[in-house]
């Protein structure tokens, strides 16, 4: 079997195919990279630093599937291409044996490429990331994992392409088939409805794979899918992948020529070459990754600035608590024309649902709720009285999503000074079936948040908005967090704002602050003298808050 | 704020979740760098977006708060949390 294994890596030897897989390999690997780096922290892509993102570069290595799938088929298909099959069958009589050992073969070639990617790769991102001055964190057991379940699927793919060309002689066919199935049928499931199956198909883990973050993402003018495919080739451009790449792209390509003047060489070098280079490259990042980034990129507000220029923002402001009690804020960019100052107000969206839940919880506390009781022994005309209060703040009670409604958010854009009431938000999911029965599955819903602060208005007979202010903001000295009532004045020094409401893709003034969310109460919040504990320091408002409750009816 | 049996009802995990998008009672508990446990929620509007955490492990508050909504302010407060 050893021998027929040699065979085999001599057949490939004696081609060009190591060549062009190499060659393949390293520039679609350099070309993604770059890719990965200049939508980092764009729309969709993590920012350089964080966990998903260094997840995200490593797993480039994953595109090389297709490629050594496509060199397992070869390895078969091209026997009966050039008909010598028959010479090597009258070799080898027992089919099983040859296809074993073409299939060792392929894993060989799928590990080499695995291991050989990875080291490229870990080489080029580790050096740009060191040179850019980003924190570089390689002891993660997610990214670990991840990362290994990528290396791990390459000479899967390699095997399973000898599988295929020993069921498909034909090599064209043999070829367009797998990628076919790859690159078209698996992406048009989706758009079946068929999503769910996606991760028990053969190219679906990598999609399928756990989702980034789990930010409830807001819904609001969510725009259509057209719009942010032509984001993304508007970005797919790719930039150089910094020196590193350059410098490694060169080398590879003197050093494949250099080697390609001997016939028998030629084959093995390129792979060799790659390790090589690959091994170079480490050492070099290793050494780089180690001289300590320069202070400046390390503090927090040269963490903040560079976030900053690589991300569609036009300000942010951060505040930092220690459990000493120390609070740093700091606020980066300019609104308006104006450098944005410490004082500046932004809207907090759902991280009012934080607040409310303060007060459920509180007047759980006081017994004048229960936790487990259904929303109609509170709300008794509620439509979704038989949801208890514990379902509605962990959004396990199945009830519909009304920003998911239809006509909802092309409603919010096309009239942006429309007033929300509870009643007609309520409305847009009354009469729609409910995601699941109560209790049985999880779905962020921002309905629960409006349906919660029906309850605590019925609890305390003031609007949820009150009691906020009272129970939370007041008892926590939270000056600088506002829960803008019925007046629209109740919100000033709101900083100015962008979004993209024409789905064009670009980012656009949003009137100064939206009217129809000025209205329904979001509450708000600066960030210049932050209180010093924990609940205080948060901002409430926004998206949430004004889903849930405006203007309680009437 | 609340008492200590509401804190820890409210920062216990609820079930149904899936990974890396945990819920306790109206706050979410994430492990935003796949390790920290962060208690918190998020948040946005047309127009802005924003984080807020509390790191219990280290017992510290990270805020962000952007102007624009395709910012990622999970993202700098993910950059910030050992800061």
């Amino acid at each position: 079997m050893t021998r027929l294994v040699a065979a085999e890596l001599a057949k490939l030897r004696s081609t060009r195919v190591l060549t062009v897989l190499t060659i393949l390999v390293v520039a679609m690997l350099l070309a993604l990279i770059g890719m990965q780096v200049t939508n980092a922290g764009k729309v969709g892509a993590s920012s350089l630093g964080t966990a998903d993102s260094f997840r995200a570069l490593l797993g480039v290595v994953g595109v090389t599937t297709p490629i050594v799938l496509v060199v397992g088929v070869l390895l078969v298909t091209a026997e009966f291409r050039h008909a010598t099959i028959a010479t090597s069958l009258l070799v080898v009589p027992q089919r099983s044996r040859l296809l074993v050992a073409k299939a060792v073969t392929a894993a060989l070639l799928g590990g080499a490429v695995a291991v050989g990617g990875m080291v490229l790769v870990l080489a080029v991102v580790v050096s740009y990331l060191a040179a850019a001055g980003v924190p570089v964190d390689l002891v993660s057991g997610d990214v670990a994992l991840a990362v290994g379940g990528v290396l791990a699927a390459i000479p899967l793919y390699a095997v399973a392409g000898v599988g295929i060309g020993a069921l498909i002689r034909h090599q064209t066919v043999a070829v367009v088939v797998p990628l076919v199935w790859l690159g078209v049928v698996e992406q048009l499931l989706p758009s079946y409805g068929l999503a769910g199956i996606l991760r028990w198909l053969p190219g679906g883990d990598e999609r399928a794979g756990p989702r980034r973050g789990g930010r409830p993402v807001a819904d609001v003018g969510r725009r259509p899918a057209a719009g942010r495919l032509r984001d993304r080739a508007r970005r797919g451009r790719c930039a150089p992948p910094g020196p590193g790449g350059l410098v490694m792209t060169s080398s590879i390509t003197t050093v494949v020529r250099r080697w390609s003047g001997d016939g028998r060489r030629a084959a093995v070098s390129p792979l060799v070459a790659l390790v090589v280079l690959g091994v170079a490259a480490a050492v070099a990042a290793l050494a780089g990754a180690t001289a300590r980034p320069a202070a400046a990129a390390t503090s927090i507000q040269g963490i903040v600035d560079r976030w900053r220029a690589r991300t569609p923002v036009h300000a942010v402001t951060v505040v930092l608590s220690d459990p000493g009690g120390d609070v740093r804020s700091m606020v980066s960019g300019r609104a308006a024309g104006r450098p944005v100052g410490v004082d500046a107000r932004f809207r907090v969206g759902s991280v009012t649902k934080a607040f409310v839940a303060a007060v459920v919880l509180q007047l759980i506390d006081e017994h004048r709720l229960e936790l487990d009781a259904p929303l109609g022994r509170y709300v008794p005309a509620s439509p979704f009285g038989d949801v208890t209060i514990r379902q509605l703040l962990s959004h396990t009670g199945g009830v519909p999503d009304f920003e998911q409604a239809a006509g909802y958010a092309t409603d919010l854009l096309a009239r942006p000074s429309r007033r929300w009431t509870t009643a007609q938000v309520l409305g847009l999911v009354a009469d729609r079936d409910r995601d699941f029965p109560p209790g049985s599955a999880y779905a962020y819903s921002n309905t629960d948040a409006v349906l919660l602060g029906q309850v605590v208005e019925a609890v305390t007979g003031r609007s949820w908005a009150h009691a906020v202010q009272r129970r939370v903001i007041d008892r926590l000295d939270l000056r600088d967090t506002t829960v803008p009532g019925r007046d629209a004045a109740a919100a000033p020094g709101v900083v100015a704002s962008w979004f993209d409401t024409s789905g064009d893709g670009f980012d656009d003034r949003v009137p100064d602050p939206w009217p129809a969310l000025e209205t329904s109460q979001g509450p708000l919040a600066r960030s210049s003298r932050p209180p010093p504990t924990w609940p205080s320091s948060p901002v409430p408002c926004s998206r949430a808050t004004w889903s849930r409750g405006p203007r309680v009816g009437r | 704020m609340v008492s200590r049996a509401a804190r820890r009802a409210m920062t216990t995990l609820q079930p149904f979740h899936p990974r890396h998008s945990n819920y306790g009672l109206g706050v979410e508990l994430r492990r935003p760098d796949h390790r920290t446990i962060v208690w918190g929620h998020g948040g946005s509007l047309p127009g802005y977006r924003a984080t807020m955490w509390y790191v219990p492990s280290t017992r510290r508050v990270v805020v962000v708060l952007a102007n624009a909504y395709r910012a990622s302010t999970d993202d700098l407060a993910e950059l910030l949390l050992h800061r």
